[in-house]
């Protein structure tokens, strides 16, 4: 009896020992081994426009920082809500990423009944900004804003100005610069940024609001279209020529914004993991190089100054979408 | 002249082992991917783009678009031999193509699919060498009150065309206008038709699964209806098809040719313009060779000239849609979208001077379109034999395999399992809609036009600020109502002439 009593006693022990093991160890793999597996990003939109390249070519240059590598993966539909929805859901162990803009994880939220909040997700970093340009087909009648502007003004409700649709960002950054201006621009909502380039150069609208890379895109030298102004802050080192509209007078900034986002319950050291080596990976060179080629400016900010900054954003998204009559 | 030179350092590029490999590769996996039903050009580039991230811009390019008009070559094939439309732009090939296979003509259904594919192809480069710079600019001058008429055009016109009674295609188009305006609106305002409760609709109907599931979905429970009623033989060709009929006889080149060229000129137009122009450029194409033909009773029963013109079309159509690409680096639809990505991703960002100051790529590509349109004829040719005795294989191995590329295929699109339902639906519905007697292609007309005319709508009230006579007097648009005044009537003036005679 008393030798069967040691055994069970040991056996007990050994059991407990072995599964606080097991904890510590799992535990342990969880701080210090990340990342072990392959990381997914989703892009909530289709391949090949900006969030997907710019999502590529992170999990391109980040060979070193994550061994296992980077998939991209494309979840469009919803007006990203699809795709964002998906993260907020997901497993929140690190190895879910979404390449969310200032859209889908703030602004519209106003007008869409989507299925998340923003306190369902957790920034991790922001990656960068495209900001908002105004392009115009050259013409006579304004080869600066001021012109531009005059014009409007005494041609109230005939400047015709395409955007890439009537909720979006850039459109946003329009009212706000008219509403400055104090001048009455027509919105002509077109689906999506590369559809306004062919309005303008046709002339059937004046003028066009598109992100910083396409207007980069198009705005080149010998071609008809010439970009008035980017609405931010300083003027852009991938597209260096082109002013500011605080230099012409005007103070109005208004950008569409990339971020890292993961499902909220994701834990902190994890979420800090992925902050360390992924800031690396901005700072790398060949990465900015690649970035500012195509007009994208490249941004690192911290998930507080990201969030203070979505927030700030929501907030005045909300006050237009609320003038326009488009909230929910 | 100096486009000779240029063409000559294109071929110089477009020779290159490597580009010589890519262009086959392209021919090859677009081939496959247009005979798949499901997966379409769009899914293939998508998934390959990432894989030419690491490689030569030119050679990517020849790769990404080799696949995109090889698989104009391969859709048609499914198309005629099993009524599956292998991709979009292959649907209006399954009205006529599929009876001509019944008719044990499958052969010569696919070599003229084939030989007109070429012929479009190779002129529709032809077109992109000389008149790139030209045609873009004129592209230009349609504008969203030219899209609104021309969409409205369509709208009217073509279901007269897709066989039936016309107030049943009516019927469908409206259908399918309806069902694409499920989910968010063209011009990104706000999002319809999804309830709270069913929270996958916000995503909007995907017109590709609708596609799978009318037609190839439908026909796979067609056949199993056939087999659980029938002894379980299907009523198919019964024998080997003879040598002789493999090809095409000399009356049936006879036929093709008026409609080919037609369908090449066409479908370079309409690939310039805004929107899918392979899928559309097959619509218009079929209905123009029924209106000119001297028996138009034949279409929808196996009129060859339904099979030559619209495949041309879709195959010079991909050409005329890389025109605007390439030229003024705007991208006209959404495979032309992935195209525009796939370069940029090189960190070459397409606009009006890319034939300037990428001479490599631009030559270099369309070099290589010549090239990979004779590699795409040498490959589909030889093989029409082994196709056609595809459609003898017995349904118990082929519609299973049908379905199974249908679903996998159509989960694809957007990787996510509400098309998987949105397919299996379209085919109960397709089944039902074939049983009452309706021909499914203005439904699918209907899902891709309809938002093309409420973009335009909005966008022409606001630009001509409400004044709708300007319609009147804009050139394009008037045309376009005359011809609408004229589709409107001509039903009309047909009876009234048939009842005089």
């Amino acid at each position: 009896m008393r030798r069967y009593d040691t055994c069970r006693r040991s056996f007990a022990l050994s059991a407990v020992l072995a599964i606080a093991a097991t904890f510590t160890l799992s535990a342990c793999s969880k701080q210090s081994d990340y990342p072990n597996k392959t990381v997914k990003i989703v892009v909530p939109f289709g391949p090949g426009g900006p969030s997907d390249l710019n999502a590529r070519m992170i999990a391109e240059h980040s060979k070193t920082e994550f061994p296992k590598g980077i998939v991209v993966t494309n979840a469009p539909g919803g007006s990203a809500t699809t795709g964002s929805f998906q993260v907020v859901n997901a497993e929140p162990d690190g190895y879910t990423w979404l390449y969310g803009g200032t859209a889908e994880l703030a602004s519209a939220l106003h007008y869409i009944a989507a299925p998340y909040t923003r306190d369902d997700y957790q920034l991790v970093l922001k990656v960068g900004n495209m900001p908002t340009v105004l392009l115009v087909k050259k013409d006579p009648r304004w080869s600066n804003l001021k012109e531009f502007v005059e014009y409007a003004k005494k041609n109230p409700g005939t400047v015709k100005v395409g955007t890439p649709g009537d909720a979006s960002v850039n459109r946003l950054v329009g009212e706000m610069f008219a509403e400055v201006a104090g001048i009455k621009l027509v919105m002509v909502p077109f689906s999506g940024n590369a559809a306004v380039i062919p309005g303008v150069l046709g002339g059937h609208v004046q003028a066009g609001l598109l992100n910083a890379p396409d207007a980069k895109a198009h705005a080149k030298e010998g071609s008809d279209i010439l970009a008035l102004a980017i609405f931010a802050k300083q003027r852009v080192a991938g597209i260096p020529d082109v002013p500011t509209a605080a230099e012409q007078g005007f103070d109005v900034t208004g950008t569409v914004s990339h971020y890292i986002a993961v499902p909220k319950k994701t834990p902190k050291d994890v979420v800090d993991a992925i902050h360390e080596r992924l800031k690396k990976v901005l700072a790398d060179p060949a990465y900015l190089k690649a970035e500012e080629a195509v007009a994208f400016q490249v941004d690192y900010q911290g998930a507080s100054v990201a969030r203070k900054e979505l927030d700030r954003w929501y907030e005045i998204a909300g006050d237009i979408y609320k003038r326009l009559g488009m909230k929910k | 002249m100096s486009v000779w030179n240029d063409l000559l350092f294109g071929f110089s590029v477009a020779l290159l082992p490597i580009n010589l490999l890519a262009a086959a590769a392209g021919a090859v996996i677009g081939t496959i991917v247009g005979v798949l039903p499901g997966l379409g050009p769009a899914g293939a580039i998508a998934v390959l783009l990432p894989v030419t991230f690491g490689i030569d811009p030119s050679t990517a390019l020849v790769l990404l678009a080799g696949i995109y008009y090889g698989s104009m070559y391969g859709g048609s094939i499914t198309s005629i031999l099993v009524k599956v439309p292998g991709e979009a732009a292959s649907v209006v090939t399954t009205l006529d193509g599929y009876q001509m296979a019944r008719q044990g003509r499958a052969g010569p259904a696919l070599a003229i699919a084939a030989i007109g594919s070429w012929v479009a192809g190779t002129f529709g480069v032809i077109g992109i060498t000389f008149l790139a710079p030209m045609l873009a600019k004129a592209a230009l001058t349609f504008g969203p009150p030219e899209y609104l008429c021309l969409a409205a055009l369509a709208l009217l016109m073509l279901p007269q065309v897709t066989g039936g009674e016309v107030w049943k295609s009516y019927a469908l188009l409206a259908l399918g206008v309806l069902i694409a305006s499920v989910g968010q609106d063209p011009t990104g305002g706000m999002i319809r038709f999804a309830p709270g409760f069913i929270p996958s609709l916000r995503q909007g109907i995907d017109f590709v699964p609708v596609v799978m599931g009318l037609y190839g979905v439908a026909e796979v429970l067609r056949t199993a209806e056939e087999w659980i009623t029938a002894s379980g033989r299907p009523e198919h060709v019964t024998s080997t098809p003879k040598l002789k009929q493999l090809w095409p006889s000399r009356q049936d080149l006879k036929r093709s040719a008026a409609p080919i060229g037609r369908g090449t000129v066409l479908g370079f137009l309409i690939g310039l313009l805004p929107g899918p122009g392979n899928i559309i450029s097959t619509y218009v194409s079929y209905g123009l060779e029924k209106k000119l033909s001297k028996h138009p009773e034949q279409f929808g029963k196996g009129a060859i000239e339904g099979v030559a013109g619209p495949e041309s079309a879709n195959n010079s159509a991909t050409a005329g849609q890389l025109i605007p690409l390439l030229a003024l680096g705007i991208p006209f639809s959404s495979i032309t979208g992935l195209l525009l990505g796939g370069i940029m991703i090189h960190g070459i960002v397409p606009g009006p001077r890319l034939i300037v100051d990428q001479p490599k790529l631009f030559w270099g590509l369309i070099a290589s379109m010549y090239i990979g349109n004779v590699m795409l004829l040498i490959l589909n040719l030889p093989l029409v034999g082994l196709f056609a005795r595809l459609s003898l294989l017995t349904p118990r191995l082929l519609t299973p395999l049908v379905l199974l590329f249908c679903i996998v295929g159509a989960f694809s699109v957007n990787n996510s399992l509400m098309d998987v339902w949105v397919l299996i639906l379209s085919g109960c519905v397709g089944y039902l809609l074939q049983k009452a007697g309706y021909e499914p292609a203005p439904l699918v007309l209907g899902m891709i036009v309809g938002p093309m005319l409420e973009a335009s709508l909005t966008q022409t009230g606001l630009i001509l600020e409400g004044q709708w006579l300007q319609l009147f007097s804009r050139p394009l648009t008037a045309i376009m109502l005359a011809l609408m005044a004229v589709a409107l009537c001509w039903p009309v003036l047909r009876r009234r002439r048939m009842n005089a005679a």
